[in-house]
């Protein structure tokens, strides 16, 4: 009864945002598109007609076609699968394990500390792509490789953020009350400090999306990631690069793809913060 | 029922060891309210802390703390929680922080119920409205659905005394418990603790610097000074004959409205830094009684008509060489 009552509460706070609303109904539609995408798609995404490459957006293709003459509104549907699930699966991969990590690093302090930081440290000095590919040679090629490739490397960034915000949130004296009423650090850290710091874990994550999708076009790019002819927002991008000046509505439709998609995470994201936070919920 | 001996904390630091608190050993009979006083830095808050096992880790502590006989600080973590809020409990300071914002308060107090007993979520509530109800706050059906922050400063130190009496314990730390509230709301507080002593028969550590809450509602006092305790007496003892003469300069410089008085009294001088003691006894540079002897050895606690004093004022000794 009672959860049931805070669930209310989160959704009525929620669904009086409409910027949060706004990018739910973008997340729905881009999830049902991933769902049916292939089957709405006006041509095949992967049939290429080479007497038509480079048509500028018509009535026949309304996004125009690429450099291989293949129908690019048909491409960016069938890519929103795989660009939402890397997105999405990267994102929680990075997410849960950074922030364990990261919850650890904070709590416990001292020795731990000092080792897991100093790992996330040298995971920091190399680029991420680098290691992205060193990474994926491990573990070989393939979409699903890269995914994973993706979401360890960004596994540092959660870790420091949910660090510094769990090593702020260890000084209130709530959390030493919780101790007095003996508590396990387990409870402690999964009840008393995370729901206090999710705000700044909710707003890097749904930004982290956007990061996953380019890094996935930037494996793609090099042959890692998903393999050519498949539909891929980032790869699309990517390979289209050398046309943008004499036909950009290569580019064009694919970045607004991508654009559209991080900015509904970012608006329900920051809705969601608000929404989750006792104080601001009218 | 609580026993502390000869309990010394020291913190290593990187330039030595500071010894916040040099020992302190005082009982705490089953239904006494004990009052630590003494300033800032003089160690109270560190023995409670202690007495929780919630010292930092750089912490090395020195004697033993019995609870009933068993003495805590050769518990490990884990049998260290059974003790925490089950049978002793402790109250802070600073309401404001010491509830999680995101948690409703009936929550909070289920979780601190449901940490030490099995039973289920619905008696845990049930259990929470009486707590609150007995901490004074009105409609507490209504209220254990609130957050923190739709409560005033005096209801969240009552929630978190709910909280605290929530298993309950056979003592009670409280920490200030009054020191962040204004004055009419302090009375309020004090006049809780002191009902809940009875009704919960639950012994009380009140650890603060206001003399006037001590008078008021503490059966014994302990004072301390640079991490000692130096004088040990029932508070009507205390009060009426203060003995040491730094708890005389505590009295001394009440402000009191019958008196008409330019300046306010005060102790001269400043506390000794705790890495910077001096050879002697640790109040020998401000104490107006002040003889050879006090510069050059600490005097031990030794009783003297029915008080503990650290004091070579009340040395058998030296009794010959007062001024």
């Amino acid at each position: 009864m009672e959860r049931e009552s805070t669930l209310k509460q989160i959704w009525g706070s929620l669904s009086q945002n409409k910027g949060a609303m706004a990018g739910l109904v973008i997340i729905v539609i881009l999830a049902i598109i991933a769902v049916i995408g292939d089957s709405i798609a006006p041509y095949d995404p992967e049939y290429s007609d080479m007497t038509a490459c480079f048509v500028a957006p018509c009535a026949e293709h309304i996004f125009g076609t690429d450099q291989l003459g293949r129908d690019i509104f048909s491409r960016v549907l069938s890519g929103t699968r795989i660009s939402l699930t890397v997105g999405i699966i990267a994102v929680s991969i990075s997410l849960t394990i950074g922030t364990v990590v990261g919850a650890l690093a904070g709590y416990c302090g001292g020795k731990v500390d000092m080792v897991i930081m100093r790992i996330m440290d040298m995971m920091l000095a190399v680029p991420s792509i680098l290691l992205a590919i060193t990474f994926m040679a491990a573990l070989g090629k393939g979409i699903d490789k890269a995914v994973i490739a993706i979401g360890l490397v960004s596994i540092p960034e959660y870790a420091r953020i949910v660090r510094g915000s769990v090593l702020s949130m260890k000084q209130n004296e709530f959390v030493q009350a919780a101790r007095v009423m003996g508590n396990k650090d387990s409870v402690i850290i999964f009840k008393h400090i995370l729901p206090n710091i999710l705000s700044s874990i909710i707003v890097r994550a749904t930004l982290g999306i956007s990061t996953a999708v380019l890094d996935t076009a930037a494996l793609g790019f090099l042959g890692l990631g998903v393999q050519p002819p498949a539909a891929e927002w980032g790869d699309m991008l990517g390979r289209s690069r050398s046309f943008i000046f004499n036909a950009p509505h290569t580019l064009i439709f694919p970045g607004l793809a991508i654009t559209l998609t991080v900015l509904a995470f970012n608006m329900l994201g920051d809705g969601l913060r608000d929404a989750l936070d006792p104080k601001q919920r009218k | 029922m609580l026993e502390i001996k000869n309990l010394s904390v020291g913190f290593q630091q990187k330039k030595g060891t500071v010894n916040a608190v040099r020992d302190v050993s005082f009982n705490v009979g089953d239904d006494e309210i004990v009052a630590i006083v003494g300033e800032s830095g003089s160690g109270k808050s560190v023995s409670s802390l202690a007495v929780m096992g919630l010292l930092a880790d750089n912490a090395k502590i020195d004697g033993e703390i019995l609870l009933n006989g068993e003495n805590l600080l050769l518990k490990n973590e884990k049998e260290f929680q059974e003790v925490r809020g089950n049978k002793i409990s402790m109250i802070f300071q600073e309401p404001m922080t010491s509830l999680n914002p995101t948690m409703r308060v009936g929550d909070q107090i289920c979780e601190a119920i449901l940490t030490h007993e099995k039973i289920s979520k619905r008696e845990a509530m049930g259990r929470a409205v009486e707590l609150l109800c007995s901490v004074g706050i009105p409609a507490p059906d209504k209220r254990v659905k609130d957050f923190p922050h739709q409560m005033s400063g005096g209801m969240r130190q009552r929630v978190m005394i709910a909280m605290a009496l929530a298993c309950r314990p056979k003592i009670l730390i409280a920490d200030e418990p009054t020191t962040a509230l204004d004055v009419t709301i302090q009375a309020q507080i004090m006049k809780l603790i002191q009902d809940l002593h009875v009704s919960y028969n639950m012994a009380v550590i009140l650890i603060t610097h206001d003399l006037g809450v001590v008078a008021e509602v503490a059966d014994r006092v302990c004072v301390m000074y640079c991490g000692q305790i130096v004088e040990n007496a029932l508070v009507a003892d205390l009060y009426d004959n203060p003995k040491h003469p730094y708890t005389k300069g505590l009295l001394e410089s009440i402000p009191r409205i019958d008196e008409d008085k330019e300046r306010l009294y005060m102790i001269d001088g400043v506390v000794p830094s705790p890495q910077n003691l001096p050879e002697g006894c640790a109040f020998a540079p401000r104490c107006p009684d002040c003889m050879e002897i006090c510069k050059k050895s600490r005097p031990a606690l030794v009783e003297s008509e029915g008080r503990m004093l650290r004091c070579f004022l009340y040395h058998s000794v030296c009794e010959g060489e007062q001024k």
